[in-house]
């Protein structure tokens, strides 16, 4: 197929969004990059290829420890928030009627409020309240605390979107509420929820602020692990770590692009 | 199977009435349409016979059997809606088989009365497309035999035509005459189209502003439209300003601005204990009006009116007229080519008496 001559115009923007690319990419890259050093220090260009920084990490066992431990954490919290994010959103937009203007604020304040802020309430909570401010109980509820607003969202959108007469349809042909959820509303709005629920799990491997505040001796998580790191050692331990998280989400994308559609997180259909 | 009775129902929404007192009897095995234009109820009245809204007051019974508050799933309705709404997630088939399923009927059974539904509705061998797969038409006709095929006492249809396109619109109409009269089912069917209506119904219910205004077959409601929103909704109308001034031998005379008009053509209820002098409406349908330019031989069933031709249409097999009548009024006359009065020409139309309607105000 031939192509329209472009103009001047066409060009400027072909350029701009090169540069936005780059703009984004370029840290992943240099990270990635940084690595593969062959060097003692985290810096760039590199010098040399080497893989000795990946043994290292695998051989530190604190970093190793936090890695699987903000795995559980994730796995923990955006399974909950996937849960009570699907009911609320179902609540709001189904039930509450002239309460959905109060309440949609209400849920999505974790998403508006910083979450050093988030963090900083929940550990004097806990501490105030004797369940402790280092504990797995606290990072649990904290991050599902902040999770919960994205599958709210996604999932709300998905119920806009969501055309009732086939609920209607089901109940005619015999089906009771419950069947008519099942095996109705339940296969449309699922990709939403798969979808908000993997978006839940990885906003909740890279939280770092609430983590910080909440973290204790055991419960590290993996980006308050890095912090801590990066305090003491500037080798590129580091940077490998980073490399296997930039694998992690990018992978977990990719997975959900080609299942789901990554449109369901903006209530779009596959 | 059963009779249907709404006995005055009463819904309202923030305020507004959108059902004030419907009450009517749909006959065993009667097609029956609610017709109206948008915002009538005519919706609203379907979804309380299915279940998906509850009237404030009023009941609703098939048979012996008060249905008025019954969850939708137990009232044994199919239903056809509008946009189909069938289950994209699910081959045709298993839409199809959907509500024997949920009454737990037995794997042989499903599949013998599916494979003789989709026959009924001419979808053999479709069982295992998606309905994105298939035309609107057919798609038409999946739903259909998803509400057929749990054998209920009645069929609803909402607009179910509306989304389809001139053509196959005309198509369907035959083909759901024709599916009625071989599965003798009642149906109800909403519809904003009088020529739908007009089609497929043995009787219409016209509604406007939550209110049934007539219900009558079809030829029935054409001729002797109950009141002039009926008359206007159905075919065209020339609506005249009148007092009532009484009857006489079965013919009612009304004092208009253009003369004292008799009509032959009204619902003798209506009028009977009316006091002379209560405003009422005289209605000519363009199509009862002959036109000429002398004034017509002065007879005792006719009535005449002189005017000037303002407008004039050729619309192929009939010119359209507009007169104006010393009175004011913009009459509509369709006459046969073969009278041709050129425009700014004074002219009569005249109509029988037998075709004059006379309305009350509403």
């Amino acid at each position: 197929m031939r192509e329209q001559k472009k103009n001047l115009t066409d060009r400027f923007i072909d350029l701009m969004v090169f540069l936005a690319y780059v703009f984004l990419l370029l840290p992943t890259v240099i990270v990635v990059l940084a690595a593969f050093n062959g060097g003692e220090y985290l810096h760039f260009p590199p010098d040399g290829f080497s893989l000795k920084w990946f043994s290292k990490l695998f051989a530190t066992e604190q970093m190793m420890e936090s890695f699987f431990f903000s795995i559980r954490l994730a796995l923990a919290a955006s399974v909950t928030s996937t849960l009570i994010g699907l009911g609320a959103a179902l609540y709001v937009v189904r039930y509450a009627g002239r309460l959905a203007s109060v309440l949609r604020p209400y849920i999505l304040s974790p998403l508006m409020l910083p979450s050093i802020l988030t963090g900083l309430a929940l550990m004097i909570s806990f501490y105030s309240t004797g369940i402790g401010g280092k504990s797995f109980l606290g990072l649990y509820a904290g991050h599902t605390l902040i999770t919960t607003p994205y599958v709210f969202l996604v999932v709300s959108s998905v119920l806009y979107n969501f055309d009732y007469s086939m609920e209607e349809a089901a109940r005619n042909l015999g089906a009771t509420r419950l069947q008519t959820f099942f095996y109705v509303t339940l296969p449309h709005i699922k990709n939403g929820i798969i979808g908000s629920g993997v978006f839940a799990f990885i906003t909740s491997f890279d939280q770092f602020p609430l983590s910080l505040l909440l973290t204790g001796p055991g419960y590290s998580t993996l980006p308050v692990q890095m912090f801590d790191y990066l305090r003491f050692e500037f080798d590129p331990v580091a940077a490998a770590i980073a490399t296997i998280n930039i694998v992690l989400a990018y992978g977990m994308m990719f997975l959900m692009e080609h299942s789901v559609g990554l449109k369901v997180l903006y209530g779009g259909k596959k | 199977m059963a009779r249907v009775i709404l006995d005055s129902l009463k819904k309202t929404y923030g305020g507004n009435l959108i059902l004030n007192n419907i009450s009517t009897v749909i006959e065993n095995g009667e097609l029956v349409s609610l017709l109206g234009p948008s915002g009538c109820g005519k919706t609203t009245t379907l979804r309380c016979i299915a279940g998906f809204e509850i009237p404030d007051s009023g009941t609703i019974t098939i048979g012996d059997t008060d249905i008025t508050t019954m969850l939708p799933e137990q009232r044994d309705i199919g239903m056809v809606f509008q946009n189909y709404a069938l289950f994209p997630h699910m081959t045709v088939f298993d839409n199809v088989a959907f509500g024997l399923r949920m009454r737990k009927v037995s794997r042989e059974e499903i599949s013998q009365r599916v494979h003789h539904i989709m026959k009924v509705v001419g979808l053999e061998g479709y069982d295992a497309r998606y309905p994105r797969m298939l035309s609107g038409g057919q798609q038409q006709r999946v739903a259909i035999a998803r509400a057929l095929v749990i054998r209920p006492r009645l069929l609803l249809l909402d607009e179910p035509l509306a989304n389809l396109d001139a053509k196959l619109r005309e198509e369907m109409r035959f083909y759901l005459k024709k599916l009625q009269r071989e599965v003798g089912i009642t149906m109800i069917y909403v519809t904003h189209d009088q020529s739908e209506a007009l089609v497929l119904s043995d009787r219409i219910i016209v509604m406007f502003n939550g209110r049934i205004h007539q219900c009558a077959a079809p030829e029935e409601l054409y001729r002797h439209p109950a009141t002039l929103s009926v008359a206007n909704f159905i075919g065209l109308i020339n609506p005249f300003d009148a007092r009532f001034r009484g009857l006489e031998n079965g013919c009612a005379l009304a004092e208009a601005s253009c003369g004292v008009l008799r009509c032959e053509n009204f619902i003798s209820e209506q009028f009977k204990d009316m006091a002379p002098g209560t405003p009422v409406k005289v209605g000519i349908r363009p199509e009862s009006l002959t036109i000429s330019s002398y004034s017509p031989e002065k007879l005792p069933g006719l009535n005449i009116i002189g005017g000037t031709v303002q407008e004039k249409v050729y619309i192929g097999n009939m010119f359209d007229y507009r007169v104006a009548t010393p009175g004011g009024e913009v009459v509509r006359v369709q006459a046969s080519p073969s009278v041709d009065i050129p425009m700014g020409n004074a002219c009569w139309i005249s109509a029988a008496s037998v075709d004059t309607l006379l309305l009350p105000l509403e």
